[in-house]
């Protein structure tokens, strides 16, 4: 039985992707159905590709 | 403290997941994750409870609880703030939840997303409640969540960020459930947005289940899925194969969706598994199948809660870990289980006011549960809220327009308080339905019988009600409820066809019955419990091969139906088709295992194929289940005695039914002059002992003689003689019966006649003036016999058979085969219709 409470320690919450996981912006249902670690990496692999569209739409302005 | 089969534990719900969807995608390899479970554990089929409502089911799972005890009852409840309906709240469940009981024990339990959770309970470790992955109806404004959806509050923020909005979902992950998803028309089609919405709410239970499971320690943990229910209210009519009057366009277009939701949620099962460990002990379930084939219902009525027709009564479980055995079929679970087999597990003890019991034969161990009287009685901070907890009102509408949309519940109309007394109604008649699903028929009826008065227009209540009196035996009720609703001039006559034949069985009219089965079967033909009444009544009147056909067209409908294949192992046991009725009577068993009589006719079965040893096993499994089956002891004497060489087993047996069995008494019964007299000259001319003295001799009134026996006078204040009439029949009427000791057990012949007839031939025997009718005792006399016949429904120990004077007159023979087979007996059919003499009825109407 644990015997630690509420507030114990947040473990790692950046566990790498299992291998041979293509992260997309587009995303899909393998990266849900990987639950936190997928969504996290979906997220953040989008904001990139939103920066950098934003970035190339900038320098072609 | 019993020892701990389980280091951690957890349950995974899976709502409406069903075996025969199941199946093809594992043959396939489709769905790997549960193959996987699979093949290192146990697995069988989980009966649901009536009414199969998730939110009611999932706490009947969580707590080993019936609803009448656990508290909810219906998809919605009354908003005290707003004198409105909220989505139902876990503040309303009056009991402990399996979370409960651990959090009282100190092991660290998580709970993600079960149904009702909202909101989330101070258990020892996280909880997230069913609100958490709502999603929000307006697009514009700012997607929030809903407070109180997470426990403890410091992780609402680190949780809030796994949920996933229904704008986030893409193309890509709607293509693998419509390939062509171009072609829908989004205008005039909302499905996409259904499918995404699933997805959405999916995967933001999955995303906050997995993070704990990555990132806190963990006993036990709930995690409740309501994606596959979803999917199937929304698309099932589209999957393979078509139904008539789905277009094809429609067909082609989502006919990949149930599988893919499947499939979906085997991904999702596969990372679950994996961080959970192999050291973990899974239990997966769900609460209720999903009919998917010829069952699926055409057309809903238009009433509250009519989605759950679709639902079918078994759904799946799965369990493996280190403690469960491997390659084992589990039978005979139900979702009254759940908690008990937890708590083992966990080497705790089981409350005996829970229902359920632990299923332990899905364990390597043999273990002997322990028993406290109730967990609700043990002290200490379980982790449930206050009783003044206040509720986020607009978090509760979110979710209450996703139920209105479901269809579940009724849209909102203008006049609240008129919406509460439905929802009120609605309740208490989920209510009546919990009450009669786990045969508490009293408080069913009380209930059923207020709704019917005040509401006589709701079709279903007075069905409902006719249904519990067709269970109980109430004929008068029966009769009554039926006539009244025929008189409506419902579209639901065809039930009432079917009703009005159980009727007229149970009113020893076999061939009227029949007649009017068969005409209920014009219309309602796709119901397999028509077919197998049918093949009932066809097995009572020995019309063997006719019950074969009536049964296997049951079967034909719905391949599970334990009934149907326990009636036709019965008609092939009589046509000593001894291998079929084997097959048959092992898939009654295997669909249902806790069913006694289907053991008991396995052993019968298996007797005749000289099967002795396989027999004797199935005569001791009905034994376990009831052990005051005399028959089946019976059969066991026989078979130790004269097959096997088991003398100390056989006398086991007899000391079991000497000391523990009631003597078995046939009584024949009903007001003087109401045909007793008549109905004993035919038990002793077919052959039956009768208790008589023959102090009363025969005269002008009873030419034949009157049978009785006059110790029978005193049995309110001397019941010693009735050891003489234990295998014998006796004549005692209607109002002694309630005197007698439940020491025995009686086979009652209730004889009817027409209370004209009866008090015109009362009052000739007694000399006085037949002309004048004497209404004051007609009225007596009536309330007195439905008071016993009201009593006689309560009695465990009596069964009786209700015969009318007049039949018995018209059509001896067949009253007289219907006596003999309600006695189970080899009496002299064509000597006792010749005991009956038409010249004497002589009291006419």
């Amino acid at each position: 039985m644990s015997s630690d409470s509420n507030q114990d320690n947040i473990k790692n919450s950046d566990e790498e992707l299992p291998k041979n996981y293509e992260v997309t912006a587009q995303g899909s249902l393998g990266l849900l159905a990987l639950g936190a670690v997928g969504i996290k990496a979906w997220r953040k692999k989008r904001k990139e590709e939103e920066e950098k569209q934003l970035k190339t739409k900038k320098e072609n302005e | 403290m019993s020892k701990r089969l389980a280091k951690k534990v957890l349950v995974i719900g899976w709502d409406a997941a069903d075996w025969k969807i199941i199946h093809p995608l594992l043959d396939a390899g489709l769905m790997p994750a549960l193959e996987g479970l699979i093949n290192k554990g146990a697995m069988g089929k989980i009966a649901t409870l009536d009414p199969p409502l998730s939110p009611v089911l999932w706490t009947s799972i969580a707590t080993g609880k019936t609803a009448d005890k656990h508290g909810i009852l219906n998809f919605v409840e009354p908003d005290p703030a707003t004198s409105d309906l909220r989505p139902v709240s876990v503040t309303s469940r009056k009991v402990k939840a399996i979370w409960n009981i651990l959090t009282q024990e100190g092991f660290k339990t998580h709970l993600v997303g079960w149904w009702p959770s909202h909101p989330a309970e101070p258990i020892n470790g996280v909880c997230v409640s069913n609100s958490f992955q709502k999603q929000s109806k307006k697009p514009d404004e700012p997607w929030t969540m809903p407070k109180g959806a997470v426990h403890p509050k410091d992780l609402e923020e680190v949780l809030a960020e796994y949920r996933i909005e229904l704008s986030e979902i893409t193309s890509a992950m709607l293509l693998p459930f419509v390939p062509d998803a171009a072609k829908v028309d989004q205008e005039n089609d909302k499905s996409l947005f259904a499918i995404a919405n699933h997805l959405a709410e999916a995967s933001s239970i999955h995303a906050a289940s997995t993070w704990i499971l990555e990132n806190k320690d963990w006993d036990f943990m709930g995690v409740y899925f309501d994606t596959i229910d979803h999917f199937c209210h929304g698309f099932m009519k589209y999957h393979p194969p078509k139904m008539d009057g789905i277009p094809q366009e429609y067909f082609d277009l989502y006919k990949d969706v149930i599988n893919s939701a499947y499939r979906f949620q085997d991904m999702m099962l596969e990372r679950t598994l994996k961080l959970a460990g192999d050291d973990a002990t899974i239990i997966l379930l769900s609460d209720h199948g999903f009919h998917s084939d010829h069952l699926r219902p055409k057309k809903l009525p238009k009433e509250p809660i009519a989605p759950a027709l679709e639902h079918s009564p078994y759904g799946i479980i799965c369990m493996a870990g280190p403690n469960i055995q491997e390659d084992e079929q589990i039978f005979g679970a139900t979702l009254l289980d759940i908690t008990p087999t937890i708590l083992t597990l966990f080497g705790l003890p089981l409350g005996k006011d829970m229902d359920g019991k632990p299923l332990l034969q899905a364990f390597k161990e043999d273990v002997k549960p322990e028993y406290i009287e109730s967990w609700e009685s043990v002290p200490g901070e379980c982790g449930m809220h206050p009783a003044d907890i206040q509720e986020d009102p607009w978090a509760a509408q979110e979710a209450m327009n996703q139920l209105i949309e479901l269809g579940y519940v009724e849209a909102p109309g203008e006049n609240k308080q008129e919406r509460l007394q439905k929802t009120r109604n609605e309740t208490d008649f989920i209510l009546a339905k919990v009450y009669a699903g786990s045969r508490r028929m009293e408080p069913a009826i009380e209930i059923l019988e207020r709704l019917y008065k005040e509401n006589p227009d709701v079709a279903r209540y007075g069905l409902k009600l006719a249904h519990c009196y067709q269970v109980t035996r109430n004929i008068k009720g029966l009769r009554k409820t039926i006539d009244e609703l025929r008189a409506k001039n419902l579209k639901e006559l065809p039930h009432l066809d079917f009703l009005e034949g159980t009727l007229l069985l149970f009113e020893n009219k076999p061939r009227k019955a029949l007649l009017m089965l068969q005409e209920a079967e014009k219309s309602i033909s796709h119901m397999p419990n028509l077919h197998i009444q049918i093949g009932n009544v066809y097995n009572k009147i020995k019309r063997w091969a006719d019950a074969e056909r009536a049964f296997k067209t049951a079967l034909e409908i719905d391949m599970n139906n334990s009934g149907a294949y326990h009636g036709l192992a019965i008609s092939y046991l009589r046509q000593k088709e001894y291998e079929l009725a084997a097959d048959a009577a092992f898939n009654a068993i295997g669909l249902s295992y806790h069913f006694p009589e289907a053991h008991y006719h396995l052993g019968e079965i298996l007797y005749h194929m000289k099967e002795y040893k396989s027999s004797s096993e199935a005569f001791n499994v009905a034994i376990t289940m009831v052990p005051g089956f005399k028959k089946a002891h019976q059969w066991l004497i026989k078979i130790y005695e004269e097959h096997l060489n088991e003398p100390e087993k056989a006398e086991q047996s007899k000391k079991f039914i000497k000391d523990q069995i009631k003597g078995s008494i046939t009584i024949v019964s009903g007001l003087p002059r109401s045909g007793t007299s008549m109905m004993m000259q035919m038990l002793k001319a077919g052959g039956m002992p009768i208790l008589t003295d023959d102090l009363r001799a025969n005269d002008d009134n009873n030419p034949k003689g009157y049978l009785e026996y006059d110790d029978v006078k005193k049995l309110a204040k001397d019941k010693s003689w009735l050891v003489n009439a234990e295998g014998k029949a006796v004549k005692i009427i209607a109002q002694l019966l309630q005197h007698l000791p439940d020491t025995y057990t009686y086979k009652i012949i209730f004889m009817q006649r027409d209370m004209i007839e009866i008090l015109q031939s009362q009052q000739k025997m007694l000399g006085k003036n037949t002309s004048v009718f004497p209404m004051g005792l007609a009225d007596t006399f009536a309330k007195q016999l439905s008071k016993t016949e009201s009593w006689l429904n309560g009695q465990p120990n009596m069964e009786v058979l209700y015969v009318n004077y007049k039949d018995v007159i018209m059509n001896p023979e067949e009253q007289a085969e219907n006596v003999n087979a309600f006695l189970s007996g080899d009496l002299d059919i064509q000597k006792m219709s010749e005991a009956t003499d038409k010249k004497l009825y002589r009291n006419k109407n």
